[in-house]
């Protein structure tokens, strides 16, 4: 055998011999490649790919009132999560929970099974208190399961300021309200956690050292006042069942300082429940609403003129037995009035003596009154969403406008506008922006607020303290008069305009402006009520005004404003 | 034969470099326990060492020559073991581990022993595999296990088998233009492997002639990518000398390292002076195994010599060439130095029955008994 075998075995051998030795000659070249020349190249090669940032949510700031109460909050809650890989026994396990937090067993189970390839499965998100305390009870085994801590947003006070407050999604992004508007304050910075996984996406390691944390979002104060704002909404929810109408909304004023103690609207959402919000409930008709503002608009010009000099307070206007012509046009009254001081122009609302200052006044001064009260442009307020209103520029006015515009027409104002126009009035002559925001301390005063004169001390005085007060006394506001204070106020109603663009005779929004005490006015109310559908006036005298001071009879005793009935005038 | 050397002198050879490269092996999975923070591998692969030592000595003490009459029933148990693991549950969506409580018994690795055994008991005295006809037989008993393994699927086993039936029947003196006929053959069936294979196993060839050292990853061949990384970081020294060269665990990172990746950490931690020396132990063994295959003039121990040897000489090269990116990934462990139980007894009856065959390299004097029924057999 061995001859006859000897010469293949040779070259047999040498075949494996050679072969072998090429074999081994590319893995040492290759080696010599990787560990040797080509090192550098290898070792700088990106590990990046595989490694990404998990975000860190940060958690947003709370929202408290100007006296601290809690409005709006973040909580932790758990949620709970399975590494279906670990779990050993997939019936128990889906027993145990069952019981803990009620997910059917076989349901669970099957959900388990589905994942057993998978390292990760959420089980239960936002988990109750009781949930979690039942989980740790069952006593599962530890590696099966776990914790993950979620943000939720909490609104202690259920419904109340729903519109000042907005709202957020599961996914923490805010909608509406402070929450959209300071959301990048409340926010905060997200932390991040460099996380690796491996070629099929699974996290394979958490790199603690690299970590940022989050920064927790600002804390903010609003300047409202809970107990304010729920006199108020009580307030406008009795209105809204008295009067049924399409929606409503009031806001308290400081005239001071801008800052706004109290602001509702109707129809109202809930910010804990907002997917049983009504679809007609998410605007805020007190900056999301423009009307022409009427009636309540005539002090305003009244103490324009007499700012600008162009009338006296002692001045009589003839007002043309309720009818005047001014031009084309014939303006009338309700009443057919003859002469008529200038408070009584206020006092009994007259159209045409309006119109016979707005003659004195002339196009420009009118529109530079009321550029100066902010009219035609945004107040500022922290909300998003806030309509700028309507006035047409210098160029656009007519005749009519002469005559229009001193009783509040041709221009169109939210209620908040109209209010800080008169808080302008009540604090002697300047206009503050509107505002939500308490001053941060250690920061000075908010930057944005702005502090214009428009009126001097002496016309709005007058314009307050004579003409308005007589309006509460003894003219259109007498429904506002209450005896604990002393009111200033102006009723408005004014029409609406019909799809063809003329004034609807059937379809009204009443409002009422009013301020106390009439000394050092507290507070600028404003009620607002759009298309008043119950029987009886809509007129904002009658709606309107029994609201509004009922808000300043519940509000300036809380403030501590003594009750002086002896300032009344006779 | 070749004379010169006693015959123990190759049998300790082959023990020798065993202990080397287990002891290569356990270093470099004590460098992976300290990277992978979980539980550590070595006391496990310790165990296993343990074990793996009488399962060397045994078939050692022992005459190979039983094997011999047990071969085709060894072979039969196998197939039978084989088509149980399809109604054992699936791990990674293969099915090739029968568990056995302690430990998972892998069936296709009694078979790579089983199938050495069964054709060097064929082929040791029929001369009709110089003849084309005569090679159906040796083709039909490697592809009933290799479709069965397939069917796993595990690829990477299944491919192994080839180079096993290949070396013996050219040790056994097949012609090498039935040789050659048969490798042309196998490439032309290349495409043919190629469409039947799944998207990942495509993904694994398609990676190794995508590598561009240093620009953009893939999920693809991302441990490919981690493993020649691995080496590099090792250098020419190794960690163990020059210190971890990079402060950032992520670069570290490399799934299955101990197991079917245990080169690169050896190449890690002892740079590449290290993986020469693990290359040129491997070289010395496979050189013994072809020594004492030559050496024997019994032809079922030459043939099973050459048989294990091939085996092992497959493995390392598919292996490493796995980690250096010159082949793609099949899951092949490195004899002696991957963790895990399984492999490692295999290996250790594998080197024990070279070793025996090391031992007695001479004709068997007194007759076998049963000699002469075993031809009729085929």
């Amino acid at each position: 055998m061995s001859a006859d075998t000897a010469p293949p075995m040779r070259w047999r051998s040498l075949t494996v011999a050679w072969g072998l030795t090429v074999v081994w000659g590319l893995l040492i070249l290759r080696l010599l490649q990787i560990q040797g020349w080509q090192r550098e190249q290898f070792t700088r090669r990106a590990t990046r790919q595989q490694q990404s940032f998990e975000i860190v949510p940060a958690r947003p700031g709370d929202l408290v009132d100007r006296r601290g109460r809690l409005l709006a909050t973040t909580v932790s809650v758990q949620s709970l999560f399975l590494d279906p890989q670990a779990v050993s026994d997939p019936l128990a396990t889906a027993l145990a929970l069952e019981a803990a937090i009620g997910i059917p067993a076989d349901t669970l189970q099957e959900r388990i099974l589905n994942a057993q390839d998978k390292r990760f499965l959420w089980i239960k998100r936002r988990l109750t208190d009781d949930e979690v305390n039942r989980i740790l009870i069952a006593r599962l085994p530890r590696t099966e399961w776990g914790f993950r801590s979620e943000f939720q947003r909490e609104y202690p006070q259920g419904a109340l300021a729903g519109h000042i407050l907005g709202w957020r999604d599961i996914d923490g992004m805010p909608h509406g309200g402070v929450e959209e508007s300071l959301h990048s304050r409340l926010i905060g910075t997200p932390g991040r956690r460099p996380i690796v996984r491996d070629s099929r996406g699974f996290v394979i390691a958490i790199d603690g050292e690299q970590s940022e944390p989050a920064t927790p979002g600002e804390n903010i104060q609003l300047s409202i006042d809970t107990v304010t704002q729920l006199h108020v909404e009580r307030q406008l929810d009795k209105l809204m069942e008295q009067h049924r109408p399409h929606g409503a909304c009031a806001v308290v004023l400081d005239p001071w300082s801008g800052e706004v103690l109290a602001m509702a609207s109707r129809p109202a959402f809930n910010p804990t429940q907002p997917d049983q919000a009504p679809p007609n409930s998410w605007r805020n008709l007190a900056i999301q609403a423009a009307y022409e503002p009427g009636s309540t608009f005539k002090p305003l010009i009244v103490a324009g003129a007499l700012d600008e000099g162009v009338i006296r307070n002692d001045e009589s206007f003839h007002c043309g037995h309720g009818v005047y012509r001014m031009g084309p046009r014939v303006l009338h009254d309700h009443h057919r009035y003859g002469s008529l001081t200038v408070k009584e122009i206020l006092v009994k609302s007259s159209n045409v003596g309006m119109a016979r200052i707005g003659e004195r006044m002339t196009n420009t001064r009118l529109e530079h009154v009321a550029r100066q009260l902010g009219f035609g442009r945004r107040t500022g307020i922290e909300l998003p969403g806030e309509l700028p209103g309507t006035l047409h520029p210098i160029e656009e006015w007519t005749i009519y406008s002469t005559g229009s515009i001193p009783m509040g027409q041709e221009l169109t104002a939210t209620p908040l506008q109209l209010l800080a126009a008169h808080g302008a009035l009540a604090n002697g002559g300047h206009w503050v922006t509107p505002h939500l925001t308490l001053s941060r301390p250690g920061t000075g005063s908010s930057s944005n607020v702005l502090s214009t004169e428009v009126f001097g001390h002496e016309s709005a005085r007058w314009v307050v303290q004579e003409a308005m007060t007589d309006v509460v006394l003894r003219g259109t506001g007498t429904k506002a008069r209450i005896d604990e204070y002393p009111l200033f106020g102006k009723t408005g109603t004014s029409q609406k305009i019909e799809p063809n663009g003329k004034y609807s005779h059937t379809r009204h929004v009443s409002s009422f402006v009013c301020g106390a005490p009439v000394i050092a006015p507290r507070v600028v109310v404003i009620v607002t009520v759009d298309e008043p559908t119950s029987a009886g006036s809509d007129y904002g005298g009658i709606v309107a005004a029994p609201v509004a001071a009922e808000i300043v009879r519940e509000v300036l005793p809380y403030m501590q404003v003594p009750t002086r009935i002896s300032d009344r005038r006779p | 034969m070749t004379g010169g050397w006693p015959s123990k002198f190759w049998t300790a050879m082959v023990a020798l470099c065993a202990a080397l490269l287990l002891c290569a092996g356990l270093a470099g999975i004590s460098r992976g326990d300290a990277l992978a923070s979980g539980t550590g591998m070595l006391p496990r692969q310790l165990l296993w060492i343990a074990l793996a030592t009488p399962a060397f000595l045994v078939p050692l003490c022992v005459h190979y020559r039983p094997l011999r009459r047990w071969s085709y029933g060894l072979y039969a148990v196998s197939l039978g073991l084989l088509c149980v693991v399809f109604f054992c549950p699936p791990r990674n969506g293969a099915r090739g581990w029968i568990p056995l409580g302690f430990a998972d018994f892998q069936p296709s690795e009694l078979m790579k022993l089983s199938l050495i055994l069964t054709l060097a008991h064929y082929l040791m005295y029929s001369r009709n595999h110089r003849t084309w006809w005569g090679l159906v037989t040796p083709f039909g008993l490697t592809f009933v296990p290799v479709v069965l393994i397939l069917r796993e699927p595990d690829l990477g086993t299944a491919l192994l088998f080839f180079p096993v039936l290949f070396g013996m029947l050219f040790a056994a003196g097949a012609r090498w233009k039935s040789l050659a006929a048969v490798l042309a053959m196998g490439v032309v069936c290349l495409p043919v492997i190629w469409l039947c294979m799944n998207a990942e196993q495509r993904s694994r060839v398609t990676v190794l002639f995508q590598q561009a050292d240093g620009v953009s990853l893939s999920a693809d061949d991302y441990q490919l990518h981690q493993a020649k990384q691995m080496l590099a970081l090792g250098g020419l020294w190794g960690s163990d000398v020059n210190g971890v060269s990079v402060n950032d665990p992520r670069a570290y990172h490399l799934p299955a390292s101990r197991s079917d990746f245990v080169f690169c950490l050896v190449g890690e931690r002892w740079g590449l002076r290290g993986c020469l020396a693990v290359l040129g132990v491997y070289m010395t063994l496979i050189a013994t195994g072809f020594m004492i295959a030559a050496r024997t003039e019994e032809p079922f121990g030459r043939l099973v010599a050459t048989g294990v040897t091939v085996l092992l000489g497959t493995q390392v090269v598919v292996n490493t060439g796995v980690t250096v990116g010159l082949m793609p990934i099949t899951g092949i462990t490195l004899p002696l130095m991957s963790a895990g139980g399984s492999s490692l007894l295999t290996v250790a009856i594998s080197l024990g029955l070279l070793g025996s065959i090391g031992l007695r390299p001479d004709y068997e004097l007194a007759g076998d008994p049963f000699r002469f029924q075993e031809p009729a057999v085929a």
